[in-house]
C-alpha cells in the first residue's frame, strides 16, 4: 500500500513538472495582457500593478477584432462542418470499400499534407483569380475545406477500417440499406471519432494565417491576420499583441476544454488505427 | 489484446464499387480542384525561371541544378532533419512516458492533466514565439533556474552553438501534447487483463511498458510520427517567430527559404522546385514507414 | 443527389455573391483602392481626417483602404498588382528586390509628370527622391523615372538618458574618437553603454551601418547601394566600422546577452526601462519614448563623423512610398490623393502622430529641449547637407545572418566583408 502510494506521489511529481512547463507560458501571456507597456521590463510574470482591461478594449473595438471575429467564424463553421461529412464519407468509402484504385487515391489525397503550403500559394492564388472568387470567403473556405478533406480522410478511414462488422451485419439483417448503414449507423456511431476530426480541423483552420492574409482584405480578414495587423511599423504593442492572442487562442482552448473527453474517447474508439 | 472482429472487407451492402466512387466524388473533386491542381501547377512551374507575377520563362531543370548547389538549401535539410530529433523523435518518447504514467492506476485529477499539458499544441505560434524568446534571454527565467544549479547561461536563441536546440526544444514543447493525447487514448482501450496479467506473472513496470503499452500503442505511435514528421519538415511558423532562421543561418529551415525565395527575391519557381524536393522525401519517408508497418501487421495476422 | 444538393448549394451561393459583387460595382461612384500599412487605431484618425479632405473635393469618390503590416504589404503587392483590379495607390518599400522588380515588370506608373504639375520635386531634396527613382527598365537603382513619393522620413541615431551624462559629465560627442570616449565613461562607471539586441537581425544592421557610414563617404555608399560604376562593399569604411563594433563587442559596451535580445520586447524595454545610456535605433522610436517617459528624459543625437569636421553621413531615408499601379483606371485621380498624403498639412498630422514628416514642417510648434526637437534637428541637419545614407540589406538582403556571424565571432571583419561583397556581385 505504501509503495502504491509513493509510486502515485512520484507520478504526480512528474506530472505536476510537466502541468506547470507546459501552462507558465500561457500564464505569462495573460499577466501581459493586463500590462501597461512600461510594466514589461520588469518581467513577464511580474504581476500587472493593477487589472487593466484597455488592452483588451483596444484588440477588441480599436484593433477591429470584433469585426475579424465573425470574419473567422463564417470561415471555419463552414470548413468544419463540410470537410468533416465529406472526409466521413470517403472515409467509409476507403476504409470499407475494396475498388480498384483505392491506394492510388488515397496516396493522391495524402499529398496535400505532404507539400509545404508556402510554394501552393501563388498558383492557388492565380486560380482563385481565375474563378472570380478572390477577395471572398470562398477563396479561403474552398482550399481549407480540400486541405481538411485530406487528413480527414487519413483520420476517418483508419476508424472505418476497423469498425465492428458485427454491427453493420446486424444492420443489413435488419434490412438495412448501403445508404441506411451510412447514416443510420455508421454516422451516428462514429460521432467520438468525428468530434476528434472537428476539434483537430476547428483549431487548425482558426489558426491559418497566410491563406487569408494572400486570398482577401479588409473586413474579410479573420483573427490571426488581425493579430499580425498589431504589429507596428518597426516596434510593437506587446501587451496589445498579448490581449489579442489571448481573444485569438481563448475559442480554441475552450472548444478543447468543452470536448475533452470525447476528443480523447474519438481517438480511443479507433481513429488511429490502421 | 481485445482483437479487434476480423471483417472480409467486401461483405454485402459494400459490394457495390460505384457506391465507393460516389461517396469519394465529392470532397475528391474539391480537393482536385483546390488543392492538387495547385500543386501540380508548383510542380510545373519548378521547371522555369518564374518571379510570381510574370510569365514564366526558359523552361529546364536549371532550379533544381541549382538548388543541388545552393548551400543553403542543404543547410535547410539538414536542420530539418535535426527538427525531426526534436519534432519527432523527443515527443513521441516523452508522450509515452507520460501516457504509461497517466494510464496507470486510477490517479485522481486526470483531466486537469490531459486538458492542460495539451495547451502548448493549441496555442497560436506568435504568442509561443514572444514568449520563449523572452524566457530563453540571458537573464530570463530558464538562466536563472540553470543557474541556481549551477550551470552558466547564455542568450539561447542568439547562441550560434545552442540556437538550433533552443528552438528545437520549443518545438518538442509544443509537439508533445498531440502524441501523450493520442497515446493516452490509445493506453486506454488496451484491455486491463492484459495488465492484470502480466503483473500475475511478476512484471515489474519497465517490463509492462515493453510487454503490454508499447505493442497495444504500435498504430498510435505509427500516425504520431507521420503527423510529427511532416510537422518537422514544414516547420515554419515556429522558426519563424524564433529566430527567423538565425543567428547566421543556423535554424534556417526548408520552408523559410521557400517563403525567402518566393516573397522576399522574386524567385518563385526556385522556391517551386525546393517544395516539389521537400515534398517528395515527406512522400517517400512516411510512405515507407507506414508500408513496412503494413507489412508487419499483416505478417502478424497470418 | 446529396452530392448533387451540395454542389448546387455551393454554385448558387458563389453566383449570388459575384451579382452582389457586380452590383455594387455598377454605382456611380468611383472607387479608389488604397493599400498602405497604417495599421495602428490612433493612425485611423489621421487617416480618417485626410480622407474627409479629399472626399470633400471629390465627392464622387468612394476610398477603400486596406492596410497591412509591412511585411505582409510587401510581399503582397506584386502579385496584386500585376492582377484585374488591384488597387490603385500602393505604398512599396524601396530597393531591389521591391520597388526595383516591380518597376521591372512593368506594374508600376512613372510619376514624373505628376511630380511636375504637382510641384512633388520640393517636398525634399533630390538625394531622398533618388531611393524611389529608376531606370524606366527597373533595373538602374536611382535612375531618372520617379516611381514613388514618401510622406515619413527616419533616421539612425543615438537616443541617450540625459541623467547618465549629467552624472558623469559627458557631452554630445562631435566626432567617433569622442563617442568612444563616452562609451568608456559610461562602461567604467559600470553602466551598459549601449542597449542592443540582434535576435532579429535587422537592428544589427542599423547599429553596425550607423558606425560605418561614421567612416564612410556619400559617394560610396550610393554607389553601393545603387550599383554605380564601382560600387563595393569591400571599402575602407566598411572594414574599419565592422572592426569598430567588434571592438566595441568586445569591450562589453552592448547590452549583455544582446544576440539572444529581440527589438519589440528585450531592446525597447531595456531601454525604457534605464537598462543601459543609449540607444542606436531610428527616429521611429521617438513617440514611442516620449509616450512612455515624457519629452525630457532622453535626447537624440547623430552619430558623428570619424573625423572632425568631416561631411555628415546618416543611416535613414524616407518611409515606404507612395506609388500608382500602372493599369489603374484612376491615374489622375490616384495622383492627388498622393499629393495630399504628402503635403505639409499630412506632415504636420504624422508629426503629431509620432513620425518624422518627409517634408519640412513648420518649426514653430515644437518645443526646444525635447526629444522631438533633438530628432527634428537631426533630421534637418542631415536632410540639409545631404547627408542621408543607406541601409545595406537592400542591395543584401542576407546582410544580417553574416552580421550576426560577425558579432559572434564566427568570422572576422575580413572575411565578413568578403562574404558580403560576394553576394552584392552574386546578385549582378
Amino acid at each position: 500500500m505504501t509503495s502504491r502510494t509513493r509510486q502515485d506521489a512520484f507520478s504526480y511529481a512528474i506530472l505536476i513538472v510537466f502541468l506547470v512547463a507546459a501552462l507558465l507560458p500561457f500564464i505569462g501571456v495573460v499577466l501581459t495582457a493586463f500590462k501597461d507597456t512600461g510594466e514589461l521590463a520588469a518581467g513577464i510574470f511580474a504581476l500587472p500593478q493593477q487589472w487593466r482591461f484597455d488592452n483588451f478594449a483596444e484588440a477588441w473595438t480599436g484593433a477591429r477584432f470584433s469585426t475579424y471575429f465573425g470574419s473567422s467564424l463564417i470561415v471555419v463553421i463552414p470548413v468544419v462542418v463540410i470537410a468533416t461529412i465529406l472526409s466521413t464519407m470517403s472515409g467509409v468509402a476507403f476504409g470499407m470499400f475494396k475498388f480498384p484504385g483505392a491506394n492510388a487515391l488515397l496516396l493522391v489525397i495524402l499529398l496535400g499534407l505532404m507539400i509545404p503550403f508556402e510554394a501552393v500559394i501563388i498558383p492557388l492564388w492565380q486560380l482563385m483569380g481565375n474563378l472570380g472568387l478572390r477577395d471572398t470567403y470562398w477563396a479561403v473556405i474552398l482550399p481549407q475545406i480540400a486541405l481538411s478533406f485530406s487528413f480527414g480522410t487519413f483520420w476517418m478511414r483508419a476508424y472505418f477500417k476497423n469498425f465492428p462488422s458485427e454491427i453493420i451485419d446486424a444492420a443489413v439483417v435488419d434490412g438495412c440499406t448501403t445508404w441506411g448503414v451510412v447514416w443510420r449507423v455508421l454516422f451516428p456511431l462514429s460521432m467520438p471519432a468525428l468530434l476528434s476530426l472537428v476539434v483537430l480541423l476547428f483549431m487548425w483552420t482558426w489558426n491559418e494565417f497566410f491563406l487569408v492574409l494572400v486570398m482577401v482584405t479588409g473586413d474579410l480578414r479573420t483573427l490571426p491576420v488581425g493579430l499580425a495587423l498589431l504589429r507596428g511599423r518597426y516596434a510593437t504593442d506587446i501587451p496589445v499583441m498579448a490581449a489579442g492572442s489571448l481573444l485569438v487562442s481563448l475559442p480554441v482552448i475552450i472548444l478543447y476544454l468543452f470536448f475533452q473527453r470525447s476528443f480523447i474517447r474519438g481517438i480511443i474508439s479507433g481513429a488511429v488505427k490502421a | 489484446m481485445s482483437a479487434p472482429a476480423q471483417h472480409s472487407r467486401s461483405w454485402r451492402p459494400f459490394g457495390q464499387r460505384w457506391q465507393a466512387y460516389l461517396l469519394i466524388l465529392p470532397g475528391v473533386t474539391l480537393y482536385a480542384l483546390f488543392v492538387l491542381v495547385p500543386i501540380i501547377n508548383t510542380a510545373r512551374y519548378s521547371f522555369y525561371d518564374w518571379t510570381g507575377f510574370s510569365e514564366p520563362t526558359n523552361p529546364g531543370l536549371q532550379n533544381y541544378a541549382e538548388m543541388f548547389r545552393d548551400p543553403d538549401f542543404w543547410r535547410a535539410i539538414g536542420n530539418n532533419a535535426f527538427f525531426v530529433i526534436f519534432y519527432t523523435l523527443i515527443p513521441i518518447l516523452l508522450g509515452l512516458f507520460l501516457a504509461s504514467i497517466l494510464t496507470r492506476g486510477r490517479l485522481r485529477g486526470m483531466t486537469i492533466f490531459r486538458a492542460g499539458l495539451f495547451i502548448p499544441q493549441v496555442m497560436s505560434p506568435v504568442v509561443v514565439g514572444i514568449i520563449w524568446r523572452w524566457l530563453f534571454t540571458l537573464d530570463g527565467p530558464i538562466n536563472i533556474f540553470l543557474e541556481s544549479i549551477g550551470i552558466q547561461g547564455r542568450a539561447w536563441l542568439g547562441d550560434f552553438a545552442w540556437s538550433r536546440l533552443a528552438v528545437g526544444s520549443v518545438g518538442s514543447w509544443v509537439e508533445y501534447g498531440l502524441c501523450m493525447v493520442l497515446f493516452i487514448a490509445g493506453a486506454q482501450a488496451i484491455d486491463e487483463e492484459l495488465y492484470d496479467a502480466a503483473r500475475a506473472f511478476g512484471a515489474n513496470r519497465w517490463q509492462e511498458f515493453r510487454y503490454v503499452l508499447l505493442p497495444g500503442l504500435r498504430q498510435q505511435i505509427l500516425v504520431a510520427f507521420v503527423l510529427t514528421f511532416i510537422a518537422a519538415l514544414r516547420v515554419f511558423d515556429l522558426v519563424y517567430v524564433l529566430t527567423s532562421g538565425g543567428p547566421g543561418k543556423t535554424t534556417l529551415v526548408t520552408s523559410l527559404l521557400i517563403y525567402d525565395e518566393a516573397f522576399n527575391r522574386n524567385r518563385a519557381g526556385y522556391a517551386s522546385a525546393i517544395a516539389v524536393a521537400i515534398g517528395v522525401i515527406i512522400l517517400v519517408v512516411s510512405g515507407s514507414v507506414y508500408w513496412i508497418q503494413q507489412r508487419q501487421a499483416a505478417e502478424e495476422e497470418q | 443527389m446529396f452530392n448533387t444538393r451540395k454542389w448546387s448549394v455551393l454554385l448558387i451561393s458563389a453566383l449570388l455573391m459575384a451579382a452582389l459583387a457586380l452590383s455594387v460595382s455598377a454605382q456611380e461612384s468611383i472607387t479608389l483602392t488604397v493599400w498602405d500599412n497604417f495599421t495602428r487605431d490612433a493612425e485611423q484618425a489621421m487617416i480618417v481626417e485626410l480622407h474627409a479632405q479629399f472626399v470633400a473635393e471629390h465627392p464622387e469618390v468612394h476610398i477603400v483602404r486596406i492596410s497591412y503590416d509591412t511585411s505582409s504589404l510587401t510581399d503582397l503587392l506584386p502579385l496584386s498588382l500585376a492582377s484585374e483590379g488591384g488597387p490603385d495607390v500602393v505604398m512599396i518599400n524601396q530597393g531591389f528586390a521591391n520597388m526595383g522588380a516591380l518597376v521591372e515588370a512593368g506594374l508600376l506608373l512613372p510619376l514624373n509628370d505628376y511630380a511636375d504639375q504637382f510641384g512633388w520635386w520640393d517636398r525634399y531634396g533630390m538625394g531622398l527622391h533618388t531611393r524611389n527613382m529608376w531606370s524606366a527598365d527597373g533595373t538602374q537603382f536611382g535612375g531618372d523615372t520617379l516611381y514613388g513619393v514618401s510622406n515619413t522620413a527616419e533616421v539612425v541615431g543615438v537616443f541617450y538618458w540625459r541623467s547618465d551624462f549629467e552624472e558623469l559629465g559627458l557631452s554630445v560627442p562631435q566626432t567617433l574618437e569622442e563617442f568612444e570616449t563616452v562609451l568608456a565613461a559610461l562602461h567604467d562607471a559600470g553602466k551598459t553603454p549601449i542597449v542592443f539586441g540582434s535576435l532579429d537581425g535587422w537592428p544589427a544592421i542599423h547599429t553596425l551601418g550607423a558606425i560605418q557610414h561614421s567612416y564612410g563617404t556619400r559617394e560610396e555608399a550610393d554607389a553601393f547601394t545603387f550599383r554605380y560604376e564601382g560600387g563595393t562593399y569591400a571599402t575602407e569604411a566598411n572594414l574599419l566600422g565592422a572592426q569598430t563594433m567588434v571592438d566595441w563587442v568586445n569591450a562589453g559596451y552592448f547590452s549583455p546577452g544582446f544576440e539572444g535580445m529581440d527589438y519589440d520586447n528585450a531592446t525597447t524595454g531595456a531601454f525604457l526601462n534605464h537598462e543601459g545610456a543609449m540607444w542606436i535605433t531610428g527616429s521611429w522610436m521617438a513617440g514611442g519614448i516620449s509616450q512612455e517617459l515624457g519629452e525630457d528624459q532622453v535626447g537624440f543625437f547623430l552619430v558623428p563623423p570619424a573625423e572632425a569636421g568631416a561631411a555628415p553621413l546618416n543611416v535613414g531615408g524616407v518611409g515606404l512610398g507612395y506609388g500608382i499601379r500602372s493599369t489603374s483606371a484612376n491615374p489622375d485621380l490616384a495622383a492627388e490623393y498622393i499629393d495630399l498624403m504628402t503635403s505639409a498639412d499630412a506632415g504636420a498630422l504624422l508629426l503629431e502622430y509620432g513620425y518624422l514628416p518627409a517634408v519640412a514642417v513648420e518649426s514653430d510648434s515644437i518645443t526646444e529641449g525635447t526629444l522631438t526637437a533633438d530628432v527634428i534637428a537631426a533630421w534637418n541637419t542631415i536632410s540639409g547637407a545631404d547627408a542621408v545614407g543607406h541601409y545595406w540589406d537592400w542591395t543584401v538582403p542576407d546582410i544580417a545572418a553574416y552580421i550576426q556571424e560577425l558579432l559572434a565571432g564566427v568570422t572576422t571583419p575580413e572575411a565578413f566583408i568578403e562574404t558580403v561583397e560576394a553576394e552584392y556581385r552574386a546578385a549582378e
